[in-house]
């Protein structure tokens, strides 16, 4: 067996490339999500530098990222309400 | 432009069943009936006959598990910013089942060969390259197979290669997001380990791919 792809080996090498050795998991993502986005609401790019291990969690994790994503949406929407 | 509560309003008002909270439960709905909408937009559009029972749904969820754990609000946030993490996340774990629901685990695997790479496969580049690729591609590859375990290999393709969400495939396996994603990284920190070992660089990889 050999692949041949370079697509797929090539997204595997680069998710290698981000690896820490300690990172955090989704759950550890999750309970601080909420105070994430608000940070990137308010400061943009910075927050991502402020939280640098849920930053880095959200680079490797789609399902955190689509959770952010989402979350962001709404708080964009309420902003003038909450 | 409504009330905006302070976060030890909406605590006090929801801690004891009474007026004060259905209040503050019917202002939470309004905010997730407003929000919502966006939050789901390239999942669900507000336009499918099913979005209205939907959102209901997730809002009668996600109301009775923010009274359920009232206690684990850090005040990291607002507290609405908390109440729409809980319902985003409540949403999107649905959504996903629904989307995933009739995909077993087995059948992608096998999709994609008997080791689970075998879809890794795409149409080979000009013939000087694919040398070269192919000779860096063989030697990553035998790595993965040499170093991850089947289970690590199985879950790499199936949230990986087929973006099967992690709940799902946590799922499927018995595990919990939490585990699975650890399992995940185990893996990723094992393969890097190698690289460095065989002095293969995450650049020279990648390097290979540069045309
Ligand atoms: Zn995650």
């Amino acid at each position: 067996m050999m692949p041949k792809s370079k697509g797929i080996l090539k997204r595997l090498m680069e998710q290698i490339e981000r690896t820490q050795e300690v990172e955090y998991d989704c759950g550890e993502v999750h309970r601080l999500l909420d105070q994430y986005a608000e940070l990137c609401l308010e400061q943009g790019e910075d927050a991502r530098n402020l939280m640098p291990l849920v930053r880095q969690h959200l680079e490797l994790c789609p399902d955190c990222k689509e959770e952010l994503d989402a979350l962001l949406r709404a708080l964009e929407a309420t902003q003038d309400e909450t | 432009m409504a009330n905006v509560r302070s976060n030890e309003s909406w605590l006090q008002d929801l801690a004891q069943p009474g007026p004060a909270r259905e209040t503050a439960l019917a202002e939470l709905r309004r905010v997730l009936l407003r929000g919502l909408p966006y939050a789901l937009a390239s999942w669900l559009p507000s336009s499918d006959p099913q979005f209205d029972s939907f959102v209901d749904e997730v809002i009668q969820d996600t109301l009775v598990r923010v009274l359920d754990r009232l206690d684990s609000f850090e005040g990291r946030s607002r507290f609405t910013t908390w109440v729409q993490k809980i319902a985003v996340r409540i949403a999107l774990s649905e959504l996903r089942r629904k989307r995933w629901r009739d995909v077993s685990l087995d059948g992608l695997l096998e999709v994609s060969g008997e080791s689970g790479l075998g879809l890794m496969t795409d149409p080979a580049p000009g013939p000087e390259a694919a040398v070269e690729r192919s000779d860096v591609m063989a030697r990553v590859w035998r790595i993965v197979e040499e170093e991850l375990t089947d289970k690590q290999r199985a879950m790499l393709v199936a949230t990986r290669l087929h973006g099967m969400p992690l709940e799902e495939a946590a799922r499927r396996m018995d595990t919990n997001r939490n585990a699975l994603y650890k399992l995940l990284h185990d893996a990723r920190r094992r393969l890097k380990k190698r690289l460095g070992a065989e002095g293969l660089s995450v650049a020279d990889v990648l390097a290979a791919f540069e045309d």
